[in-house]
């Protein structure tokens, strides 16, 4: 009986250490290790070859996609090659967020936004904000249409809050922010799951 | 018969006292390998140890800090003391959720009843759990209580379990190859990172300029966030404590002006004080030429000291504070405690004028 007992109890011991040590390769680092300080500058020169197709974008996405000067840039998809697409002449921000867990950064355009976050050491799109009326969502909404043009581009069925309304499509939402009627401010973010 | 008696209970013995001993190797020898696993934070990333450090902080606090980095960081707990005999405590820790500073209230008020409670208000725009890596450096520290078990239920984000914070071992154990010099010299004890919480910082990067705030289609604060403002406003009154909300200086991230709006709401409603120190950077003499380390994300020591001589003089003025600088038995402590904030200073400073940069602290310390 003793003998018993004392195998079930080293068993489930060993037991426990092994299922817990043959657990496939999950992420285990307590943080994504990557430093650095809020930095600024001004970045020339781009790499248009770099542009990932619209079947690589739709791999990462089911969501919202934008298109700015030939590139399509899709939420949650890798940073890099999208960056290197868009071309010269951003001006960029990062700052690493508290204990170096990812780095947020912002690439300005002439008339876009485009925001990242970091995962694992590796950048994705996190966010699309449009600046200006030269450049519209593929429904044709831009900074200047009405409260109208947008119920019938997107439909009744978005989400309104204080200031305008958001509508969710697999991963992403796009929110239109109106003032007196007219849409202010249009921006895609990714949701992070 | 009485010889195969004998011989069954000496047979009995030996392998209970077996059983026994095999128990105890498996289960010292598991909880070893827990202690090696598990994250240090001593170097670059500290963060993880701020929460358990408490424990070992012996003084009475008469001002409890709770939040984010904008209170770990900003507010130079010593400055309070010699300043104004101010004995506080700054139980902050990488992104803190409004229920995590909740329930740090609560484990706090198991040990001391602090005289004010200050909370600052950034992460109210947080409604739902964030981070596994946060969660860690916040919880894991805490002491087993009814308030770790509800932080940690609160905080889960998809894919977290109870078991993993229960039995760390079952969450890092395949981190065995990760191990560094630092995690088999602190397996048992840890060096201390904080002066009573505050961490920090003695370079210097000027403050940069910051991009525009995205726009939101909501502004409406997350109500379970609010929800726990509110539980612990009440979990203050029950308590005589009084509960103060500030925004901390610093501009990034962005704290918007309808967030702030209702931050006020709620202030006057409750008759809840509310300082939104964006305002009175200027007043309170911050230079963010100097008084950063961080193009502006959060202040070095010059900056955190000119914040707590403001933030202390306000404390100081509104509310009956002990003064701790006529109490020797206190005032030994805190004598010890600005020994190590001095020499801690000393040391980043030492630093700087050898290398230009901090090694030993913050990013470039972090070992990989």
């Amino acid at each position: 009986m003793n003998k018993k007992l004392m195998s079930i109890v080293l068993a489930a011991c060993v037991a426990v250490s092994i299922a817990a040590c043959s657990g496939e390769e999950e992420d285990t680092s307590p943080v994504v290790l990557s430093g650095g300080q809020a930095a600024e500058a001004t970045v020339a020169e781009g790499d248009a070859d770099a542009a990932p197709s619209d079947a690589e974008n739709a791999a990462f996405s089911d969501g919202y996609v934008f298109t700015y000067n030939g590139t399509v840039i899709t939420m949650n998809a890798p940073a890099d090659d999208i960056i290197a697409a868009l071309g010269d002449g951003y001006s960029y921000f990062e700052a690493p967020s508290c204990a170096y867990e990812g780095m947020d950064k912002v690439y300005t355009y002439n008339s876009i936004v485009v925001r990242s976050y970091t995962r694992d050491g590796v950048d994705y799109i996190a966010a699309v904000e449009l600046k200006d009326d030269t450049v519209a969502t593929a429904e044709g909404i831009r900074i200047g249409s009405t409260e109208e043009d947008v119920l019938a581009a997107y439909g009744e069925d978005g989400e309104e809050g204080t200031s305008g309304i958001e509508y969710t499509k697999g991963d992403s939402f796009i929110s239109l922010i109106f003032e007196s009627g007219r849409v202010v401010a249009i921006t895609y973010t990714a949701i992070v799951g | 018969m009485e010889t195969g008696a004998k011989k069954f209970t000496y047979k009995t013995l030996v392998m209970a006292v077996s059983t026994v001993l095999g128990v105890a190797v498996t289960v010292l020898a598991l909880w070893f390998l827990q202690k090696l696993l598990v994250p240090k934070y001593q170097r670059g990333v500290v963060e993880g140890s701020m929460i358990e450090e408490y424990y070992d902080s012996n003084e009475p606090h008469e001002v409890l800090f709770l939040g984010d980095c904008e209170v770990y960081e900003n507010i130079s707990t010593v400055t309070l003391y010699e300043n104004y005999g101010i004995s506080s405590y700054i139980r902050g820790s990488a992104q803190q959720l409004t229920w995590q500073s909740y329930y740090l209230l609560e484990d706090t008020l198991r040990y001391e009843t602090p005289k004010v409670v200050v909370f600052n208000v950034l992460a109210l725009k947080y409604g739902e759990p964030q981070s596994e890596s946060y969660n860690r450096m916040t919880l894991d520290g805490m002491r087993w209580s009814s308030s770790k078990w509800n932080a940690i239920d609160a905080s889960m984000t998809d894919g977290e379990s109870m078991i993993d914070y229960v039995f760390p071992f079952l969450r890092y154990h395949s981190r065995w190859d990760e191990l560094t010099r630092t995690d088999f010299e602190h397996v048992l004890d840890k060096d201390r990172v904080t002066i009573n919480g505050y961490y920090m910082r003695a370079d210097v990067m000027p403050e940069a300029e910051f991009p525009s705030p995205m726009p939101l289609s909501d502004y409406t604060l997350p109500q379970s966030a609010m929800d726990y403002l509110m539980r612990m406003y009440e979990l203050c009154r029950e308590n005589d404590i009084e509960l103060v909300l500030i925004k901390a200086p610093t501009l990034y991230p962005y704290w918007y002006e309808q967030w702030d709006a209702q931050v006020r709401q709620f202030s006057y409603d409750y008759n809840v004080p509310y300082i939104n120190y964006i305002y009175l950077r200027d007043i309170m003499g911050l230079d963010m030429s100097t008084d950063t380390y961080d193009a502006g994300l959060h202040l070095n020591i010059y900056g955190a000291e000119k914040f707590a001589d403001y933030i202390g003089r306000y404390l100081t003025n509104s509310f009956e504070l002990t003064d701790y600088r006529q109490i020797p038995e206190v005032a030994q402590q805190w004598e010890d405690d600005i020994v190590f904030y001095d020499a801690l200073r000393d040391a980043q400073l030492a630093e700087l004028q050898q290398y230009g940069e901090l090694r030993s602290w913050g990013a470039n310390a972090i070992e990989s």
